[in-house]
């Protein structure tokens, strides 16, 4: 048992607000809209196409339906440049594409936790409204939330309803039958994965139309999206840490603190970046004393960007985001001593300047250039709690949980239980930096209660990164 | 000849299927094993630039080479079916010098393969994001990787033969090549071989 950690971010598709284990680099661009199609129909004197998003990579290009056939297609932004098609008519380009979101895309994230760490992210998406279309009676709404589902054609006429258009190359679905029996059909086609669409509300006759669905949105991490998240959110038992891949609000903070505050809930500790640095410190923890009223001991803000390269293409990241995949990589056993992926970061601070900050309860990192170490300095958002002690907090948490969700439901007797007091004492025991002092385990009142007590060493805890040279090519 | 089943699945009865069920549950089983691109070293010729005489056997240089690819020998690739398995592995407390039991338990990375492919020590496997989706790789004439995920080496081979079903099982390390490099080299394998026999396994006995 180490860290364990949930991603949560912006994607083009895919469900909200639920976390997801994926269990392959082709679900996780599937479901979360890693192979965003668009068509274009251009004239033979063509040289360039507006995309809709900036592409992480590729795109995947044909011509006329022949793969690869564009002449030398570059990509800038979410233009991209080839040579003229000739030819004597129009012709139509079909791109595939993962659309890149920025620093906050969550599909991006992963791909860089997969290659960091070679195990699969827990996975969430935030934001983003429906798709959706209401006629007499009738509510059709897109499957996930996303503007892509803006392009679903609806036809009807009357006896039965073709759902188009979504991609170039999706054939045309016809659903018929009876107006009491459409919504079932259209579940069972969703559940078959055909039809990304749902049935909100059923009429009781059908009329004829002929529409497309509108009000699709990929969202934009907005302080509601991310309250509504976690009021609904249900992390896994497992899981230890949260990367929130949005700078802190005022208003985040405030829902992460609703969340731990809630007794039901299992404590996990969060981490988010903190962006807009500007000289001197002093000012700049001023100046985030009044968008940061609230400070919370499972909160990590970690302050800059780093520079990387995720599936060999350089970018810029949170460094919020290095620092926590730093961490899961080679298991998280060692914590003081870690590889980040990156070779720069800004701001670069002088030691003065990092304690000042790591006082006010910010992390940086500061850098001795000459070996190419770095040091980030653990604290929580607090200052006055260590970022140790909050982190093993959840780990703790996270292995009793681990061990004792199997007997919720079943019937325990009451009383002492020894062999499971074992149980998880033995799993502890594998918890760096945690001496176990003792483990009870009582069941009083059909409750069971686990107590743990342990020792911690009693200082912020200084990691060590080893920063990788940029590659030359 | 009476279907094999209620769903004729055997006489291809879902493939004539006019809405787009037949076409899903297709491109489905097209997609089940992952694929990636299975470096094959042959020993017989050794790389001109990148294997000395005096380190017979085991020298790799992991550098960039076209022909050898780091390993020393000539190389061929095939894109292959196979089941990526990421995963932490087992590992002791930190600071204690405790093994693991099991062959395969002290890798990360676990790859399955069909019969098939038959891996061998030390070769290699790059799996990447495709030109098309992954239910269209097992018919394409000339599928084309568009960036490399990651490079794998085969460290540990178990074979499993059964009657019907035989499979290989392999323990993985990240082959450290400088990713960069071999990605230069990914438009010349566009016209690169499909392993697609996979599925017409025949028993011995």
């Amino acid at each position: 048992m180490a860290t364990k950690l949930v991603l949560v971010g912006l994607a083009t598709d895919g469900p909200k607000n639920t976390v997801v284990k994926v269990e392959s680099l082709n679900q996780l661009n599937k479901l979360f809209g890693g192979f965003y199609k668009e068509r274009f129909n251009v004239s033979q004197t063509a040289t360039s196409l507006t995309l809709g998003y900036n592409p992480w990579n590729g795109p995947a290009n044909s011509l006329n339906g022949k793969a690869n056939k564009l002449y030398k297609p570059t990509v800038s932004g979410n233009i991209l440049t080839f040579g003229s098609v000739g030819g004597s008519a129009s012709a139509v380009i079909d791109l595939e594409y993962p659309p890149y979101l920025g620093q906050q895309d969550l599909l991006v994230a992963a791909k860089h936790y997969i290659e960091q760490t070679n195990s699969f992210p827990y996975v969430m998406r935030v934001g983003g409204t429906y798709a959706s279309y209401e006629v007499a009676g009738w509510t059709f709404q897109a499957m996930y939330p996303g503007a892509k589902y803006n392009k679903l054609s609806l036809t009807c006429n009357g006896t039965s309803i073709v759902v188009s258009g979504l991609e170039p190359y999706l054939e045309a679905t016809t659903i018929t039958g009876d107006a009491s029996i459409i919504g079932k059909r259209i579940d069972r086609l969703r559940e078959l994965g055909v039809l990304p669409l749902y049935l909100t509300v059923a009429g009781s006759a059908l009329t004829s139309f002929a529409v497309t669905l509108s009000g699709g949105t990929d969202g934009s991490f907005s302080d509601s999206d991310f309250t509504e998240c976690l009021e609904t959110v249900d992390f896994p038992g497992d899981s230890t840490h949260v990367l929130v891949l949005s700078p802190m609000t005022s208003g985040k903070v405030q829902t992460i603190s609703e969340y731990l505050d809630y007794p039901t809930r299992a404590p996990k500790f969060f981490v988010a970046p903190v962006t807009g640095f500007t000289a001197p410190t002093s000012s700049f923890i001023t100046q985030y004393r009044t968008i940061l009223p609230w400070r919370l001991n499972m909160l990590g803000l970690v302050l800059g960007d780093m520079n990387c390269s995720i599936n060999n293409r350089d970018t810029t990241r949170y460094a919020a985001e290095n620092v926590m995949l730093a961490f899961d990589s080679k298991g998280g056993y060692n914590l003081t001593n870690l590889k980040v992926d990156g070779w720069s970061y800004s701001p670069l601070l002088e030691k003065e300047e990092l304690d000042d900050l790591k006082a006010a309860g910010f992390n940086a990192i500061t850098r001795y250039i000459q070996n190419d170490l770095a040091v980030y300095q653990g604290t929580t958002s607090t200052a006055d709690w260590s970022y140790l002690f909050s982190s093993k907090v959840a780990e703790v948490h996270a292995i009793c949980y681990s061990i004792c969700i199997g007997y919720i439901g079943t019937y325990v007797a009451e009383g002492a239980h020894p062999e499971l007091r074992e149980r998880i004492r033995l799993a502890l025991s594998a918890v760096s930096y945690l001496s176990v002092d003792y483990v009870d385990v009582q069941v009083t009142n059909s409750t069971m209660f686990v107590e743990v007590a342990g020792y911690l060493p009693d200082e912020i805890l200084n990691i060590r990164f080893s920063i990788k040279n940029k590659p030359s090519i | 000849m009476p279907p094999s089943n209620p769903w004729s699945l055997a006489a291809g009865g879902w493939k004539a299927n006019s809405q787009a069920i037949g076409t899903h549950v297709e491109k489905f089983i097209g997609e089940i094993p992952q694929w990636a691109i299975y470096v094959r070293r042959d020993l017989r010729f050794d790389c001109p630039t990148h294997k000395l005489p005096s380190t017979e056997g085991t020298t790799f240089f992991r550098e960039h080479c076209p022909f050898c690819w780091g390993t020393g020998f000539k190389t061929s690739f095939q894109l292959v079916p196979c089941k990526v398995s990421l995963g932490k592995g087992a590992l002791g407390r930190e600071g204690t010098v405790m093994d693991v039991p099991g062959l395969l338990a002290r890798f990360s990375v676990t790859v399955d393969f069909p019969r098939t492919v038959y891996p061998k020590f030390d070769d290699f496997i790059i799996t990447a994001e495709w030109n098309l989706p992954v239910s269209e790789l097992p018919k394409a004439t000339k599928p084309k990787p568009l960036r490399i995920n990651n490079i794998y080496m085969l460290k540990q081979i178990n074979d499993h033969f059964e009657r019907e079903i035989s499979w290989f099982n392999c323990g993985c390390e990240v082959y450290e090549i400088d990713k960069a490099k071999v990605e230069a080299e990914l438009p010349y394998l566009q016209d690169i071989e499909v392993l697609n026999t996979a599925w017409q396994q025949n028993s011995y006995w």
